[in-house]
């Protein structure tokens, strides 16, 4: 599908027309805000989003020194690592080990990255066959559609477009119960992690110090096709370092309480190596595949910081504008407050110059971004990055005049009575269009107070 | 105590009722209270469009009309800011963001600019702020019968920390009823230059701003941003809802008349 995010515009305003869309979104994620805090209520918040902070920014500070750490260990333990540059790098990786095994089936479970990527459609090209397996992801691709978002896929679905989705392509029957329909989903999926040679997963954590991957999930399906199949590939970002083994305990407690309000999720799988000679099960081959595709460009920059994200989505969940527009709008895998800032700075600033802006600077998302990243501000900053890229001579002659003006207080005075008269005769509704299609003007004062004050010294 | 009163260029020239109580309230308490007249913008609108040169030279002559006012002939003291003393005290949560968190940021590269700023920033104050830290809201009293809700502004609650100042405040006028608003920390939609970048998107959100505010049953929605109160009045009359919004400010001057 590629990066649409240029699109914005268009994409935000066919979604917020939608007619349940806004009422899916607004039921789930404002119940994700209340278990969030909930679950925040019986632990120190400020103390772990320090200390999370502190560790990833001692990580992404030195972030080869540690990256090289962690192949060493990952080596060492026989996982055979491999570092992408590019998006057609990592999948040419890929599919180069699909093929010397001659994979035909592979399950996967949720990555981002693997979105990223758009891994799945290119397997597919090549006649390899790659099953969503987490309950959400499986529905968006049944649907042949992308995530909404980065943890929950499907979000933007009621039960019951669920249940007509299951219905078309499944045959089942029309029954929106989620117990049903996880078994539904259950009973094709465990075929498929039977007969599929390759399991594909992401990884929350890499451990420099261990070489561990660490999979945090709920449904067991990545731990299923992380140890049932023959092969298996990481797919993640370079920026999933953590320094040591101990560094674990701070993340379990922010992650699954800032995704979904859990204290812990149901499953944690740390996964060393393939198969050892001691052990029955698991997979001959692990791969890890360490993708870049543009996170470095942010190293040594004022936005290094946004390579702290660990991916929880609670400041997608907290966004007032995400919450009506839902993920799709913004055209890239990334969606959200973090996704308007990593889609322009991986992908690049002028194929998403809207995405700064799609925010009321609220700062919801700064307030519980679990590693501090300061979200809100990187969006200003960008802001003024994309003026100075895409000049708008319109924009450009708006703000100079509002300069000229702010800096002479008498020809501030001036424009803002003569403001006063057109509007109180109504001739600024044609200028002022953005904001009087869907709202009034306010009601236009006589004086202003600046000449209020002066009338009462006088007297 | 000496106040001088900062007036965002909206509320001066849109609201100055909300500037006219303002000055009340701050003589109520017992504030000296003087307006430096050269004052304009904060900046704040350049700023968060992108245009940081604009909004640096904005800012700096905000700074300039206070920091360098030396006083009008009819002012009987030669009112000159004390950084030590004086405090600049405005009716916006959000203008005072800008001022205290925004400007050390923004003026940080010039070297004259950053000690000064540091020195204004620091002293810069949301009205219900300033009344509940520095003066001590006992020094307040009035008297109003009326129902109202509480919209917290996001620049107040997330960039002040502001949260139980108006409420004490409020809560404290003999007569009046609070009702908390539900989600009252959720954004209102107006989000400056957003509201007409992303119409659809803005008002969505004042619609459901709104539909809490029914909920209450309150007669009156109060904040401390004349901003997005201006954004939600603007909704409600255009969709025929019947409520009124008024500045945090003006109810606390209605009560002491």
């Amino acid at each position: 599908m590629g990066l649409q995010s240029r699109n914005f515009k268009e994409l935000y305003k066919k979604q917020i027309r939608k007619p349940t869309l806004r009422t899916n979104l607004s039921k789930a994620t404002l119940q994700a805000v209340d278990s969030r805090s909930q679950s925040f209520e019986s632990i120190d918040f400020d103390f772990l989003q320090n200390q999370a902070k502190a560790i990833k920014e001692e990580t992404i500070s030195s972030l080869n020194e540690y990256l090289s750490q962690y192949q060493d260990a990952a080596e060492h333990n026989r996982c055979k690592v491999f570092f992408a540059q590019s998006a057609e790098k990592a999948r040419a990786y890929v599919l180069d080990v699909a093929r010397s095994h001659n994979v035909h089936t592979i399950v996967k479970s949720k990555s981002m990255v693997t979105e990223e990527l758009d891994l799945v459609p290119f397997l597919e090209n090549y006649g390899i066959e790659a099953i969503e397996t987490d309950l959400g992801e499986y529905i968006v691709q049944l649907a042949g559609e992308k995530p909404s978002h980065i943890t929950t896929p499907a979000i933007h679905k009621s039960r019951k477009e669920i249940a007509e989705l299951f219905h078309d392509k499944l045959g089942s029957a029309l029954n929106p119960d989620p117990p049903f329909l996880t078994a539904e989903a259950r009973r094709v999926l465990r075929n498929k992690f039977l007969s599929a040679e390759m399991g594909i997963s992401g990884a929350n954590f890499l451990i420099a110090e261990t070489g561990d991957a660490v999979i945090v999930e709920n449904e067991g399906n990545a731990r299923l096709s992380t140890s049932a199949v023959k092969v298996h590939v990481i797919v993640t970002g370079i920026e999933k370092i953590i320094p040591k083994f101990n560094d674990l305990r701070i993340f379990m407690r922010v992650l699954g309480r800032s995704s979904t309000g859990q204290k812990m999720t149901s499953y944690v799988s740390l996964i060393r190596g393939p198969r050892s000679a001691f052990e029955k099960d698991g997979p001959e081959e692990v791969h890890v595949v360490l993708v870049d595709n543009g996170r470095s460009s942010l190293l040594g920059t004022q936005h290094q910081e946004v390579l702290h994200c660990i991916r929880c989505g609670a400041c997608l969940n907290v966004c007032p504008v995400y919450r009506n527009i839902g993920g799709h709008a913004y055209g890239s895998v990334y969606p959200g407050p973090i996704g308007s800032l990593v889609t322009p700075l991986y992908f690049g600033k002028d194929n998403a110059p809207d995405l700064p802006f799609a925010s009321s600077l609220c700062g919801n998302c700064t307030e519980v971004c679990p590693v501090g990243i300061r979200i809100h501000h990187h969006l200003l900053s960008l802001r003024r990055d994309v003026v100075r890229l895409k000049k708008s001579r319109l924009q450009d002659f708006v703000f100079r005049s509002y300069r000229k003006a702010m800096l002479r207080p008498g020809r501030y005075e001036l424009i803002g009575r003569l403001g006063g008269v057109l509007g109180r005769a109504g001739l600024l509704k044609a200028v002022t269009k953005g904001w009087t299609r869907d709202r009034e003007l306010p009601d236009f004062p006589v004086k202003s107070f600046r000449s209020i004050y002066k009338t009462g010294k006088k007297s | 105590m000496r106040v001088f009163l900062f007036v965002p260029c909206f509320v001066d020239q849109i609201f100055p009722n909300v500037a006219v109580s303002t000055l009340k309230v701050l003589e109520h308490v017992g504030c000296e209270v003087i307006f430096p007249e050269k004052q304009t913008c904060c900046g704040q609108p350049a700023y968060n469009s992108g245009y940081f040169d604009e909004a640096r030279l904005v800012a700096m002559h905000e700074v300039n009309a206070f920091l360098d006012y030396r006083g009008t002939s009819s002012e009987k003291s030669i009112a000159r800011f004390d950084s030590e003393r004086d405090y600049i005290v405005g009716p916006s949560g959000s203008c005072t963001a800008m001022m205290r968190n925004f400007y050390p940021e923004l003026l940080k590269d010039d070297p004259r600019y950053e000690e000064i700023s540091r020195k204004f920033s620091s002293r810069a104050f949301e009205l219900t702020e300033f009344i509940s830290k520095i003066i001590g809201v006992d020094r307040f009293k009035g008297k109003l019968n009326i129902t109202v809700s509480y919209h917290d502004s996001c620049h107040s609650l997330r960039e002040l920390k502001v949260k139980q100042e108006p409420r004490n405040i409020l809560t404290r006028i003999e007569g009046l009823k609070f009702v908390e608003l539900p989600y009252t920390e959720v954004c209102c939609g107006f989000g400056g230059t957003f509201s007409v970048k992303f119409p659809d998107i803005s008002v969505a959100m004042a619609e459901e701003k709104l539909k809490n505010f029914r909920v209450t049953g309150a007669e009156v929605l109060v904040s401390a941003d004349t901003s997005c109160l201006m954004h939600l009045d603007g909704w409600a009359r255009r969709n025929g809802t019947k409520a009124r919004f008024a500045h945090i400010a003006e109810i606390m001057a209605e009560s002491i008349s």
